[in-house]
């Protein structure tokens, strides 16, 4: 076995992930299909990402792009990936995610656009436990 | 939260299955990786695409094909600084564990609590002191926190298992030596056994710690200013009291 190094690591959105696991469960049809990937299903649908869709999450992706070449500063890969995965319903959680976030770039402008391009029920998170 | 990586592995396939090649490769991953932890890769999730595969060798004594494959998968692996979700599992003195649902090595050292936290013996939990409440850190409380260590544990070997029925009594010095040796390194080699994947997160940071405290902070913020304001009002009409009172000992 051998891990082929790229320069970069590539990164998945957790939206992406169960899309996928839900496919595989779907053609597979299997009841043993085992119970750590149920698990995962189950972890990642108390997550933002079971109420986004493919379009909404290009949106978003889109429109926070914009928003910081606007502001001109560059959203780093890995910050737009925890805005995507967290789905920020609150200022604080947006400071949690993004870096020296008062110097790059506004706060409320990115839950603006976050709130727009997911949705509504998707920041709204209810207080599921695992 | 999760990475693709691109991996090479070599994969048997039985004759039996010579007509149905696609499907016994994807099988045949599943079943090798499923739920294991790949060393500086992370935690197999799932098969996500087969990239290549090379030319088919069939070896003497064995007539399955054997073909290298070059395939990514999806793996769980939070890089440094990420911000997750968990529910506690686990609360003592040392530490406390977090739990994904799918992994359960997560782990909290009662130093990377939000300043200032305390442990409650009676309760056996611990809770952040803030503006005189005591904000508990519940057992089955989602939390969210800060990924500070992702730490990899190769695999160690198992210690030889020991002979049953040992008559102690019956051995010379030396090998009654010998044996004691044995037992004791066997028992550090358990010591040492690790899970392989381990992570080491934080909560020091504001909108970390209990998801509960920090999802209707609009509301709480003016409830809080309310408060202020009103205990503001009051430290003035306390002043308004006491300035007479300074007059009158003039």
């Amino acid at each position: 076995m051998k891990i082929i190094k790229k320069d970069k690591e590539e990164i998945i959105t957790n939206f992406e992930v169960l899309q996928l696991l839900k496919h595989k469960r779907k053609i597979e049809e299997q009841v043993l299909l085992n119970e750590f990937v149920n698990n995962v299903i189950r972890y990642l649908e108390t997550t933002p990402a079971s109420k986004q869709t493919i379009d909404s999450v290009k949106e978003c992706k889109k429109n926070i792009t914009k928003l910081s070449n606007d502001s001109g500063c560059k959203i780093l890969k890995g910050e737009m990936l925890q805005l995507l995965n967290i789905a920020p319903s609150s200022e604080v959680e947006v400071h949690l995610v993004i870096e020296d976030c008062e110097d790059r770039i506004d706060a409320k402008e990115v839950l603006k656009e976050i709130k727009n391009s997911l949705g509504e029920e998707a920041v709204i998170r209810d207080e599921n436990t695992l | 939260m999760f990475h693709l990586i691109t991996i090479e592995d070599k994969v048997r396939i039985a004759p039996s299955q010579f007509n149905n090649e696609v499907q016994t490769i994807e099988d045949e991953i599943e079943k090798k990786y499923t739920s294991k932890v790949v060393l500086n890769a992370g935690l197999f999730v799932a098969l996500y695409d087969i990239l290549a595969t090379g030319d088919s060798y069939v070896h003497s004594g064995d007539g399955g094909a054997h073909l290298m494959v070059r395939f990514r998968m999806v793996v769980f692996k939070p890089f440094k600084g990420e911000v997750l979700e968990g529910v506690i599992n686990k609360s003592s003195r040392e530490s406390i564990q977090i739990s994904l649902g799918f992994f359960h090595e997560i782990y909290l050292n009662p130093i990377e609590l939000p300043n200032p936290s305390n442990y409650n013996q009676e309760e056996g939990l611990w809770y952040w002191e803030w503006n005189e409440n005591q904000l508990f850190f519940e057992d089955g409380g989602r939390v969210r926190f800060k990924i500070d260590q992702v730490e990899f544990n190769p695999e160690i070997s198992q210690p030889a298992p020991s002979p049953k029925n040992v008559n102690t009594e019956a051995m010379d010095s030396y090998s009654l030596r010998e044996y004691k040796e044995r037992q004791i390194e066997n028992e550090n080699l358990l010591k040492q056994v690790k899970s392989p994947l381990i992570l080491k997160v934080s909560m020091r940071e504001a909108g970390l710690g209990m998801v509960s405290w920090w999802i209707n902070q609009t509301d709480d913020q003016e409830e809080e200013d309310n408060q202020n304001a009103e205990e503001q009002d009051e430290e003035i009409d306390v002043d308004g009291e006491d300035a007479p009172a300074i007059e009158e000992y003039e």
